[in-house]
């Protein structure tokens, strides 16, 4: 399957066609104690469409899904896409502030939501279509026709699915991307980098609504005709090394934070895990994490990066061309330069400005024109905000141009944690920046105290539990700073970059 | 420099772990088994530099999985 066109089909009946003319019967995914054939799965996407039609949503509309990693959710983003309409999941754990927004932004005419999400339940009117739904696809829909696969081949520039990822202002942007981007990613990437097989068993820890888990468990098992675990639940060690030992998957994908976790759950001197290799994106690999985890497993990982807006990977280390520190080399297919403050290319060696160029690169932001002007730039290039050096084909990361940090594989904005610390009553100013701490990027809060409030342990602690009861937990700083005044420019902005350790 | 299981306890109480969570650890069995999650293991290695002005590198950083490994850190680096 990997040679097929990607560009000309629809995504949902290029991902499911060729799996129900070779092998319906085979399993697509395995989650809790259910196994869903191809047929099953392109059943439900078929009734999930029909249901879409039958509420009167078009070719256009934005589909909101707020599930969890299932079967499910799977063939409810297969059949929004097959009906043409553009599914947007996002994540089952985010505020009901942020979610009144993305359903306000996105425009979504329909929602689909788990009922083990009852944040989403609240956003019910009467201009949404909205159905709850459980974690397990049998029986799921069956009142609703079944149909043959099929479906008009879009225009080129038709949509086919949109994720929120966090802004620097602190409110989520969508980007939306075309039918063939997940296709050009499990081409490019899955098959040409990892060499997924049919015989391959993928799991991921990272959840279906990042575009990491998007590509990992629904673009690039599909595409290439194998079978993937999902796993619905938080991504604890236990958990995962449990699965692990149950289902035995070939390809492990996940972020440096679980790594680190796993390894240090680990109490015995090796660790027996029978796969190929390991996975990494997100956030940065430290050296140590791949070190130790070869000694612990003998598996390496594959450290790369990607973003949300070239779809997923596109710098990556390749099987037995690993260096141990380093992001890796250029994936087939996209272009990478490193450009100074003034946009020249840099010197090998010279740290810069990273910016790629890729077919499955997002076409805009969503209702951020100014933002798409200042990212996209019209050689079909995008600028990523992070600064990387070169040596010898080789990426290594420098940090970022911005004051984004990236924790646990997703972003946060310093601004979102800041003006949750200004409502505490002792704190008057503040600024938030990242630090390096196990080798990982975490946040670190300077806090300038009101008058008569002392900086003591005690104080501390009270922040950390404030700010515990309402922050999700990547998002908490792990360091506290307690300082006289913060670094400012000549008109007072705060200069978060120098408080970067 | 002699260190006991309830200074480090103690510790981990000023990063605002839960009271229970914190009696109940084992000190050898790894902390990560025993609901010291990703944001309060990071926290408590942070805690440990500034208390005891040591500085754990990352590589140590994977090593210390128990109360006991901690302990026997801080002796060594003393």
């Amino acid at each position: 399957m990997p040679d097929q066109k990607v560009a000309a089909s629809n995504l949902a009946i290029a991902l499911l066609g060729p799996n129900l003319a070779k092998h319906p019967d085979k399993t697509a995914y395995i989650c809790n104690a259910e196994s869903v054939s191809y047929q099953q799965l392109a059943d439900s996407a078929c009734r999930f469409a029909t249901l879409l039609q039958q509420s009167a949503i078009t070719a256009g509309d934005r589909v909101l899904l707020i599930l969890p990693d299932s079967p499910v959710f799977v063939a409810a983003f297969l059949g929004a896409v097959l009906h043409g309409a553009v599914a947007v999941p996002v994540s089952t754990a985010l505020t009901a502030d942020d979610y009144r927004y993305i359903l306000q932004d996105s425009g979504a005419r329909f929602l689909l939501y788990s009922s083990a999400v009852p944040l989403a339940a609240e956003l019910a009117s009467p201009a949404l279509t909205d159905l709850a739904c459980a974690e397990t696809l049998t029986g799921w829909l069956e009142q609703y026709p079944t149909a043959e696969l099929a479906a008009p081949a879009p225009a080129v520039d038709d949509l086919a699915f949109m994720l929120y990822t966090s802004g620097s202002t602190g409110k989520p942007k969508g980007v939306p991307h075309r039918h063939r981007d997940l296709l050009v990613a499990a081409e490019q990437y899955g098959s040409k980098v990892l060499g997924i097989r049919p015989d391959d068993l993928l799991f991921s820890a990272s959840k279906l609504f990042f575009a990491y888990g998007l590509g990992n468990s629904l673009a690039f098992p599909l595409y290439s005709g194998a079978t993937a675990l999902l796993y619905p639940g938080k991504p604890l060690p236990e958990e995962l090394l449990a699965l692990i030992k149950q289902h035995h998957p070939t390809l492990f994908f996940s972020v440096p934070t679980v790594y680190a976790q796993i390894i240090l759950s680990t109490a015995t001197p090796q660790l027996d895990l029978p796969m190929r290799f390991c996975v990494s994106a997100g956030e940065g690999l430290p050296a140590a994490v791949f070190d130790e985890w070869q000694r612990l497993t003998g598996l390496d990982i594959l450290d790369g990066i990607g973003t949300t807006e070239l779809t997923h990977v596109f710098i990556s280390n390749q099987p037995g061309r690993i260096r141990s520190g380093s992001a890796g080399q250029a994936v087939p297919g996209y272009q990478i330069r490193l450009v100074d403050d003034e946009g020249n290319p840099v010197q090998t060696g010279t740290p810069g400005h990273l910016q790629v160029q890729g077919d499955s690169t997002a076409p805009r932001y969503w209702n951020l024109p100014e933002k798409t002007a200042d990212t996209m730039l019209a050689d079909g290039f995008i600028k990523t905000g992070d600064v990387f050096l070169e040596q010898e084909g080789y990426y290594y990361h420098r940090g970022r141009s911005d004051d984004m940090l990236k924790v646990g594989g997703q972003w946060i904005s310093p601004i979102q944690v800041e003006e949750l610390l200004r409502t505490h009553p002792s704190v008057a100013d503040c600024a938030v920046a990242s630090c390096q701490v196990m080798g990982l990027m975490r946040p670190a809060a300077h806090l300038m105290l009101k008058p008569d409030c002392i900086a003591d342990p005690a104080l501390e602690r009270d922040i950390r539990r404030f700010m515990a009861s309402r922050l999700q937990d990547y998002m908490l700083p792990v360091r506290y700073f307690f300082v006289d005044d913060l670094p400012r420019t000549a008109t007072g902005k705060v200069q978060r970059f120098k408080l970067k350790r | 420099m002699a260190v006991t299981i309830a200074e480090l306890k103690e510790l981990m109480l000023q990063i605002g772990m839960d009271k229970g969570l914190v009696a109940e650890i084992a000190p050898d069995s790894p902390l990560a088994t025993q609901g010291v999650d990703s944001v309060d293991c990071p926290a408590f290695a942070v805690a440990l530099e500034g208390k005891y002005n040591l500085t754990i590198s990352d590589s140590d950083s994977l090593k210390l999985k128990t109360l006991n490994d901690f302990i026997a850190f801080v002796e060594r680096a003393a």
